[in-house]
């Protein structure tokens, strides 16, 4: 395999980025909740999580061609790629070493080596398996599935129980014992990694790693595929479960689909996820990615800027007070500017994720249904509505937790703890507005990303304004300007929805993803597997 | 197929063109299919078929041009005609988590005359897995599926876009059944596009020839029966010329005193003017319709 394949699977730059941000957010952690200082938080993200999520992402790559069904018939692939594998290893552990030995050179560079090495192969036996015969069990995976949310917390974990400082000393004591055992160590997981009874296992389930398919997010027609694979597997590892056919409410029970845009409703959401137990357990999982995402992602990021922006420690108590004054809606009442920025900073990670869970799963219509256009429309719309609210109002329920926390745990309570409806509006705000100028019909990219720009800066500077005027006389004024804007944008995107719906392919896969995101659309019409086949 | 009057036509396109990005799927496409006809659509793959039916059902609307089913413009087809449209694709889309059953039951409730007698004499033809979920089931399994959801509710327009590659010949036979049976009862109007011509012929009445998104041939069968055919011709004097020359052959093989030659034509007495002119003997044969292909969407002109 040449580099250039293998590069082309691991899709370096998105991987690093993503690493990195991880890795960073795992020591805001450390720092922020056990106080650790500066130095000891980036050795643990340096000597733990970056190894584990640069291993993550090598072993995607890996993995992405050795789950499909060809990969067996490829002569020699096994061995070239575990080559490949090597090398990639290698690669990491020497640049992972060079900055150990640059920014901490108090640490043996043998003994990081060995660390690293072993640590970067360690995820290449991670199974990629749905495991079916258990719904909890099932829960249970796919929470530690969601493995980019949770590396912070797993490499803060294991920094902390093996010890910042019983591990630093031992590493001096014995630096060629830890070269020896991480090489090993690597050797082995790589040789169990390539086994061939594991690679017949492998071949029989999908697996598309995200950094290889990055570029599949401007593409619906690859993510539908991807999605209706993994579906379709899914699936199948539920035959044969004994409540697969048993469970209550899976069978459609309306005789007959009546006239109202709410009947069609249920339509969909029956046609998506069903009264059943892998539609309940999509259900489970997006609330549980969206709670995971909230504590794991979002609230180390805010603690990191807090911290960063004020130049100044910020301890646990301090980090939960700030939070439940933030998530109090009532933004007037974070005192610094710096505190100010980084809710925004924040409010835009929540917006970023769930704008793209709500469009996610409107890529397409399931079936041909016997509708108009226009009542596809009015359903499609109503429904991507509806999902957004669902995806804003649970990290905003997220944050009210959080904030109830911060206020019992800091024992500084405030009286606008809790208004959720307010926090709700400050967070769709944002990506109707964002919606909107992604649904424009503007015929140049040229002109699309400055609206777009543009849009977003309004929509912050207005959300801004309210909390900055929230005590003063403004403080109706603005509240009424969101409110109106934000009426105002919702009914240009169903003008804007339902002009897409009287001309679109319905054929297309995303077909109603188009509706919302024409900027990408006209990209993906270049593409020739738009193109049903005639 | 341009003769009926306007409310008489199941389907009717008026200068269709349909274009993606850096391609042509159908350029200029007229034609009318009256009620109550089985329309055969051929054309290589990537002639414009798929098209043409999507376009037909409203799901997809042509870049220039207006289409009318059943009586309404194919970008306003609402319940009133969707509800007697029916569509099996060659790759259906089915929600994959439901078993056979499940998604029967939900499809059905769609439609207000659901045939549940079709539907039980179906399965039991077609020997579908009711309580298999979809995702589970083979490629022919699947098509019986589409099948099935889409002739139950009895339509008036019934589309087909290759609805039986995947079937055994004992399911196609069935299949066949099942489609005359709609034909003598509801009159309903096909129009079926398929590479299978041998079953094809068994069915259909009017053939629609796509090549390149354009119509090659827009005539009835048994016209097309009647005027193509294969001419063995002897020379009992040993010698032939070297081509023939007439207008209406398109093909000629010639071998020391024999030649096969494939023609178009109308004349009851040519085989006999032919054979008086060249002095020659003639065997006639005429052709089916997998050997008219070829000649059907290769020619761009009628013939004589």
């Amino acid at each position: 395999m040449s580099p250039s394949v293998y590069l082309r699977l691991l899709q370096p730059v998105p991987a690093l980025f993503v690493s990195a941000i991880f890795a960073n957010g795992a020591a805001a952690f450390s720092r922020l909740l056990f106080g650790l200082n500066n130095a000891d938080s980036y050795l643990l993200a340096l000597l733990v999580a970056l190894p584990l999520l640069l291993g993550m992402d090598l072993a995607s790559a890996a993995h992405t061609a050795m789950h499909r069904p060809f990969f067996l018939l490829l002569p020699d692939a096994a061995r070239r790629l575990r080559r490949a594998e090597l090398w990639a290893v290698l690669v990491c552990t020497t640049a992972i070493t060079s900055a150990s030995a640059w920014l901490f050179p108090a640490v043996p560079p043998p003994a990081v080596f060995g660390i690293a090495a072993a640590l970067l192969a360690l995820p290449i036996l991670n199974r990629r398996r749905h495991v079916a015969r258990s719904r909890a069990l099932h829960v249970a995976v796919n929470l530690f599935g969601l493995q980019f949310p949770l590396m912070g917390v797993i490499g803060w974990a294991l920094f902390m129980w093996i010890g910042a400082h019983r591990l630093v000393p031992a590493m001096v004591a014995v630096p060629w014992l830890f070269f020896a055992g991480g090489i090993a160590a690597a050797a082995g997981l790589l040789q169990l990694g390539f086994a061939r009874t594991n690679l017949r296992e492998r071949a029989e389930t999908p697996f598309f790693s995200p950094n290889a398919t990055w570029r599949a997010l401007f593409s619906p027609p690859i993510m539908a595929r991807h999605r209706d694979e993994t579906r379709r597997h899914l699936v199948r590892c539920d035959s044969g479960h004994p409540q697969a056919t048993t469970m209550p409410g899976r069978d459609w029970t309306v005789a007959a689909v009546g006239p109202r845009t709410r009947d069609w409703l249920q339509v969909l959401w029956h046609a998506g996820y069903g009264a059943t137990r892998r539609g309940s357990f999509l259900h489970a999982q997006r609330l549980i990615f969206l709670v995971m995402l909230s504590y794991a992602f979002v609230m180390p990021a805010m603690g990191f800027m807090f911290a960063l922006l004020d130049h100044r420690p910020f301890g646990f108590s301090g980090y939960l007070g700030s939070l439940a004054a933030l998530s109090s809606a009532d933004l007037g009442a974070v005192n610094s500017t710096a505190q100010f920025g980084s809710a925004f900073v924040s409010l835009l990670l929540f917006v970023g994720f769930t704008f793209a869970l709500a469009l996610g799963s409107q890529l397409r219509p399931q079936l041909a249904y016997p509708v108009s256009r226009e009542r596809l429309a009015r359903v499609s719309f109503s429904n991507a509505l509806l999902q957004l609210v669902f995806a804003l109002a649970i990290p905003s329920a997220a944050l009210q937790f959080a904030a109830l926390i911060g206020q019992l745990a800091s024992g500084r309570f405030l009286p606008a703890l809790g208004v959720p409806p307010l926090l709700l509006l400050d967070m769709a705000f944002i990506p109707i507005l964002l919606l909107v100028a992604s649904a424009a019909r503007l015929p140049h990219a040229a002109a699309r990303i400055p609206t777009f720009v543009a849009l977003a800066a309004i929509a912050c500077a207005l959300a801004a304004s309210r909390s900055l005027w929230a005590e003063s006389v403004l403080r109706v004024p603005v509240f009424l300007g969101i409110m109106l804007t934000t009426t105002g944008a919702l009914q240009l995107l169903w003008w804007q929805t339902r002009r897409h719906f009287r001309t679109c392919n319905l054929v297309a896969e995303a077909a109603l993803a188009r509706a919302f995101i024409f900027g990408v659309s006209v990209k993906i019409n270049r593409a020739p597997l738009s193109v049903p086949g005639q | 197929m341009n003769i009926a009057p306007p409310d008489t036509l199941a389907f009717a396109a008026d200068r269709v063109s349909k274009t993606y990005p850096g391609h042509i799927a159908l350029a200029e496409v007229s034609l009318n299919i009256p009620v109550g006809h089985v329309v055969g659509l051929i054309g290589r793959n990537g002639a414009g078929k798929t098209t043409l039916l999507h376009l037909a059902a409203g799901l997809v609307l042509p870049t220039s041009g207006t289409c009318h089913t059943l009586g309404r413009r194919s970008d306003e087809l609402d319940s009133p005609e969707l509800t007697r449209l029916g569509l099996v694709m060659q790759e259906g889309r089915f929600i994959e988590w439901m078993t056979v059953a499940q998604h029967l039951d939900f499809t059905a409730s769609f439609y207000a005359h659901w045939d549940r007698d079709l539907q039980r004499r179906l399965i039991d033809t077609l020997e579908v897995p009711l309580q298999r979920k979809v995702a589970e089931l083979s490629t022919g399994d699947r098509q019986k599926v589409g099948i099935l959801l889409g002739v139950c509710h009895r339509p008036a327009l019934l589309l087909l876009d290759e609805p039986m590659s995947s079937l055994d010949p004992i399911a196609r036979a069935h299949m066949l059944d099942v489609l005359l049976e709609l034909l003598r009862d509801d009159g309903c109007t096909v129009i079926i596009s398929s590479h299978l011509l041998d079953d094809v012929e068994k069915v259909v009445d009017w053939i629609i020839a796509l090549d390149g998104g354009r119509i090659t041939e827009n005539s009835a069968l048994d016209e097309l029966q009647e005027s193509f055919a294969e001419w063995t011709v002897t020379s009992p004097a040993g010698t032939l010329p070297i081509r023939f020359t007439e207008s209406f052959i398109l093909t000629q093989q010639s071998r020391d005193r024999q030649a096969r030659l494939t023609v178009r034509t109308r004349e009851p007495d040519a085989a006999e003017r032919f054979a008086a002119k060249h002095r020659v003997e003639i065997t006639s044969r005429p052709l089916n319709l997998g050997e008219m292909f070829p000649l059907l969407i290769n020619r761009t002109k009628d013939a004589p």
